[in-house]
């Protein structure tokens, strides 16, 4: 991912008006930090057992059982194009809610929950959103740190996951 | 319960509670109603079937009455009113008034659905307009001004006699467009020497208070507690509903015989008595002439058994006693039963009508589905409590274990006594055997403990075993609830299969067998669109125009059969028909004009392989586009629903005799007794029923065909495959390979573990890791959080939280053969 490339931002107070404070979960893969709206995260959960699937993409790790129901485990790290990794102590299964569906994302670590005022949101640099990676929706600085902000539905929708991945796959060749 | 339009604003609420009731009623009505238009249409004189369509019009009637749908009521009595005639030989059934009653038939179908959403219910102003056409064209006889009600209800002896009395002394009311107009009289006969008559009497008089309003009792109903029997109980009542409801009302325990006539109070016309006219303005006029016959009520008592019986109806009697009457209704329609004449006979004993109501209860799906879901969570628990019984060791619950440590615990206190012969020196040692002794004491507190422990722990394998067995009679009864017939599903075709061989000018009989096969409710709702696909499909292409029949020596009329039966497990149902079979060079024709495969490469195809294609998604983008079946909606379509349904569907088809298509499908949707086997460390459900055998084979048994793994099987050969030629896997997190590693070197070194699967009459072999046993396991679908896999059919929880993957045995032998059809798909492997 071009990630820590945000030298020149448009002037924030131009397009973001609100100023009200969202709430946000961060995350980590490898050192870069990500962060969704908290609205639509269900819950955090260590996650023991996923069963394989077969037909599906790389980054599908499986479904598991999540109380009687039965979710898919999305590998964020896989999504985005990293090399794997074995899981450890701080793996993270992230559980969202999009409209009827629920889904889990597999994450190196999770942080905290963050307050990002709205103000201080930038909108993603053209460099990065122009490729179709439209589910960025903005960076944030959190202790001189760059988070970037994922939209959970244009990320984990089963159309947009297929596009996501390719695209990880030609960022990452290139 | 009134017809009075008045009171219904105030009764929405009740009404809306019956809505569901009426909906559910008519719409089995309906479907009754066509089966006997059908049956008519073939034998229009059957008296029996006239009887009966006349039976179920006039109860429609008289349910859309009560609802106060003016609509409904005025179309089917009108309705009611043709058939009356053809009833009783006036005139005789045609087959325009037939298709004008199948059209009926679908309006008020329709009305049934838009009540259903709520909507307005639309005009039937056409449907009547004809049927006034139809009416006045057949109209010669002069029995048309005769009342309608008059004929309508079977008059019984005791009536006829009054109201032959009644019509010497003022001839036969004029004709009236409503119907039921007027006083009736109504004589009930108690058993002999009934007890407490007198109430049943009360009883009788408040319900059928509801109905109309009571002009006079004879005996007077203040008399009635001070008479000592009471056999004869006259009612006259100014009444608009039908007579069958006044009966069934007046149907208590202990009645005899009821008769009903028509017998028009003389002064009433005069006075021009209406419902809605105020209970003291007729009583006036009304007492002395109906108290006429009844030698001496008079007009007090009257207005005061009025003011006490009409406005009391109590609701909690109310519901029950109209569900009585509409289920009681119906119950006979079921019973291919008495026509009307009999039905209505003197003797209804009360017995029968409650005895019904026990015996069936609607209930909302809904509930049912829930029960099921709950159903399922029990069986995974109950999984899991076997699994953890299991698990329990069997030394817990001997005694052994505890035996040994009391053993234990006594040796040791003799080494510490044959210490203490020793010579103790200054008694150094006594403090340190002191511990000891007690270290030994509390062991032995310890055991004691685990003696009652080991006690529980042998309950608790009890009471599971208890609950597995209960849990699994609750599994079976929660679905036998859900198990319906496939009979009135078979019995819609009747109709589709009359509608679509007068379009396309075919002759075509249907044969239904097996109706009374149950299927899950769910899996009926599903299977009509499929299964209507399928006949139509018969109709249209299988089935051949008459003179091509009689050409080729076949009858001319064509017969389709659709028929259901048991097989294990699973429900086979059977679409057949004796049509010219499918065209196999139509279909490689149509595969290459629809560019599904290349000339070549379907010229190389085999008969029944060609045949496999019209499963094809590209097989039927149909150029003409009949309103039948080129729709395109192809056999894809119905594959897949069946599919769906954890089922499968197979083809086979004879040149010139016929084509058969077979329908094997579970019997239930949720819960599949499935085989757990470990594939690549995961563990897969099988659906039992899918599973022909399991056996082991030897690698030198193995032989390759053209690349591919067969082994021999009973002098059969069958491919022999591995979850990997079918499946693509991507591992995320790199494991030890469990299938190539040493375990399959030292425990199967040449022998392999095959599942045999048998699905829409292809076998499979399939190799496996290990096999886990069966279990009952509750399908969730993949689609739900996830997409649709393809080969896989849901996925399950298992006893320890784990989830299983449910194999979808006919998409995966389907998968197998394309895979091996082209070999490249084992290359994917290597990324």
């Amino acid at each position: 991912m071009s990630s820590q490339s945000t030298p020149e931002s448009p002037q924030p107070n131009a397009t973001s008006a609100q100023t009200n404070t969202s709430q946000f979960v961060g995350f980590q893969i490898d050192e870069q930090q990500y962060a969704f709206r908290i609205e639509q995260i269900q819950e955090i959960v260590i996650l023991d057992e996923v069963t394989p699937t077969p037909q599906v993409a790389d980054y599908v790790e499986g479904v598991c059982n999540l109380r009687g129901a039965i979710i898919p485990i999305i590998n964020l790290r896989i999504l985005f194009g990293l090399p794997p990794k074995a899981a450890d102590g701080n793996t993270r299964t992230i559980v969202v809610n999009m409209g009827e569906r629920t889904l889990g994302c597999t994450v190196d670590n999770v942080l905290h929950v963050m307050r990002i005022p709205g103000d201080t949101i930038q909108p993603a640099p053209e460099l990065v959103a122009g490729d179709g990676a439209d589910y960025i929706f903005g960076f944030a600085k959190v202790d001189d740190r760059l988070v970037i902000l994922l939209d959970i539905d244009s990320l984990l929708s089963p159309e947009k996951l297929e596009r996501t991945s390719q695209q990880a796959e030609t960022s990452n060749q290139s | 319960m009134t017809d009075d339009p008045q009171h219904r604003g105030n009764q929405s609420d009740e009404m809306a509670a019956y809505l569901q009731t009426f909906l559910d009623e008519t719409e089995e009505q309906l479907d009754d109603l066509v089966e006997t238009m059908l049956s008519l249409e073939r034998d229009p004189d059957n008296n029996e079937d006239l009887n009966e369509a006349f039976r179920l019009i006039h109860s429609i009637k008289g349910s859309a009455g009560m609802m106060g749908f003016d609509n409904i009521s005025v179309l089917t009595h009108h309705l009611e009113n043709r058939f009356e005639r053809f009833r009783s030989g006036v005139e005789h059934l045609n087959e325009p008034t037939m298709n004008l009653v199948l059209r009926c038939i679908d309006f008020l179908r329709q009305c049934n659905n838009r009540l259903r959403a709520a909507e307005q219910l639309g005009s039937a102003a056409e449907l009547l307009e004809e049927l006034k056409q139809l009416q006045s064209e057949a109209a010669t006889s002069p029995a048309e001004s005769s009342p309608p009600t008059a004929t309508t209800e079977p008059v019984e002896d005791v009536s006829r006699q009054e109201s032959d009395r009644a019509r010497s002394q003022r001839p036969a009311p004029p004709a009236q467009p409503e119907m039921d107009e007027g006083i009736v009289h109504v004589v009930v006969q108690f058993r002999e020497g009934l007890q407490l008559a007198d109430l049943k009497a009360q009883l009788i008089v408040t319900r059928l208070s509801r109905l109309g309003e009571i002009k006079s009792t004879h005996p007077d109903m203040q008399q009635l507690p001070e008479l000592d029997s009471i056999q004869t109980f006259e009612i006259w009542i100014d009444s608009h509903a039908e007579l069958d409801s006044l009966r069934e009302a007046m149907d208590v325990e202990g009645v005899e015989s009821i008769s009903v006539g028509n017998e028009a109070v003389p002064a009433l016309e005069a006075a021009d008595v209406t419902e809605e006219h105020e209970a003291d303005t007729v009583e006036e006029p009304v007492a002395p002439d109906s108290a006429q016959p009844n030698d001496g009520s008079d007009v007090t008592e009257l207005t005061d058994e009025n003011a006490t019986v009409v406005p009391s109806p109590e609701p909690a009697i109310e519901h029950p006693s109209s569900q009585l009457t509409t289920s009681s209704e119906r119950a006979p329609s079921k019973a291919k039963a008495p026509s009307p004449q009999s039905s209505g006979s003197d003797v209804v004993t009360s017995e029968r009508a409650t005895s019904k109501v026990a015996e069936t209860m609607r209930v909302e799906v809904d509930r049912l589905d829930n029960l099921m879901n709950l159903t399922g969570e029990l069986v995974v628990n109950r999984a899991r409590f076997v699994q953890i019984a299991e698990q329990i060791r069997p030394e817990l619950r001997q005694p052994s274990m505890l035996n040994r440590i009391r053993d234990f615990g006594d040796s040791l206190r003799r080494t510490i006594e044959s210490l203490e012969t020793l010579p103790n020196e200054g008694g150094e040692w006594s403090a340190q055997l002191q511990q000891l002794r007690d270290g030994i004491k509390l062991m032995e507190d310890q055991a004691d403990i685990w003696t009652d422990g080991r006690h529980s722990i042998g309950q608790i394998g009890e009471a599971i075993d208890q609950l597995a067995r209960v849990s699994q009679s609750l599994q079976s009864g929660v679905l036998d609830t859900r198990m319906v017939p496939v009979g009135p599903l078979f019995n819609r075709f009747k109709r589709v299969v009359r509608d679509l061989s007068k379009q396309r000018g075919k002759q075509v009989h249907l044969e239904l067998h097996g109706e009374q096969t149950e299927l899950d409710k769910r899996m009926i709702d599903e299977l009509g669109d499929p299964l209507v696909h399928l006949v139509r499909n018969s109709i249209d292409h299988g089935l051949e125009p008459p003179d091509v029949r009689s050409e080729r020596g076949k009858p001319a009329v064509g017969t389709i059969s659709l028929e259901a039966s048991h097989s294990g497990n699973s429900v086979n149902i059977v679409v057949r028909d004796d049509g010219g079979g499918i065209d196999v060079a139509k279909v490689r024709a149509k595969l290459v004009e629809n560019e599904v495969l290349a000339e070549s490469a379907a010229d190389e195809l085999s008969d029944e392989q060609a045949l496999d294609y019209i499963w094809h998604p590209g097989f039927s983008t149909a150029k003409e586009v009949t309103d039948v079946s080129g729709r395109g909606v192809g056999m894809d379509v119905v594959k897949t629903r069946i599919n769906q349904l954890n089922g499968t569907i197979e083809v086979e088809s004879v040149p010139q005799l016929g084509t058969t298509f077979t329908l094997r499908l579970p019997l239930t949707l949720a819960i599949i007794n499935s085989l757990l086997v470990r594939l690549r460390d995961v563990i897969f459900s099988l659906p039992i029923d899918d599973v022909r055998e399991i056996v082991s084979v030897a690698e030198r048994d193995i032989a390759s065909v053209h690349g591919r793994n067969t082994f021999e099987v009973r002098d059969q050969y069958v491919p022999l495959i591995d979850i990997e030629d079918i499946f693509c896997w991507h591992d995320v997190h790199p494991h030890n390979d469990p299938t190539t590693g040493d375990q399959s070197d030292d425990s199967s070194a040449d022998e392999s573990q095959v599942v045999i699967l048998v699905a829409g009459g292809k076998t499979l072999g399939l190799k496996v890791d290990e096999l886990l046993g069966n279990q009952d396991v509750v399908v969730k679908s993949l689609a739900d959080n996830f997409v649709e896999i393809r080969g896989l059919s849901g996925a399950s929880v298992l006893g320890d939280g784990s989830v299983s993957l449910m194999l979808d045995v006919g998409t995966i032998i389907e998968m197998a053969n394309q895979s091996s059809r082209n070999s490249t798909s084992r290359k994917k492997k290597n990324d």
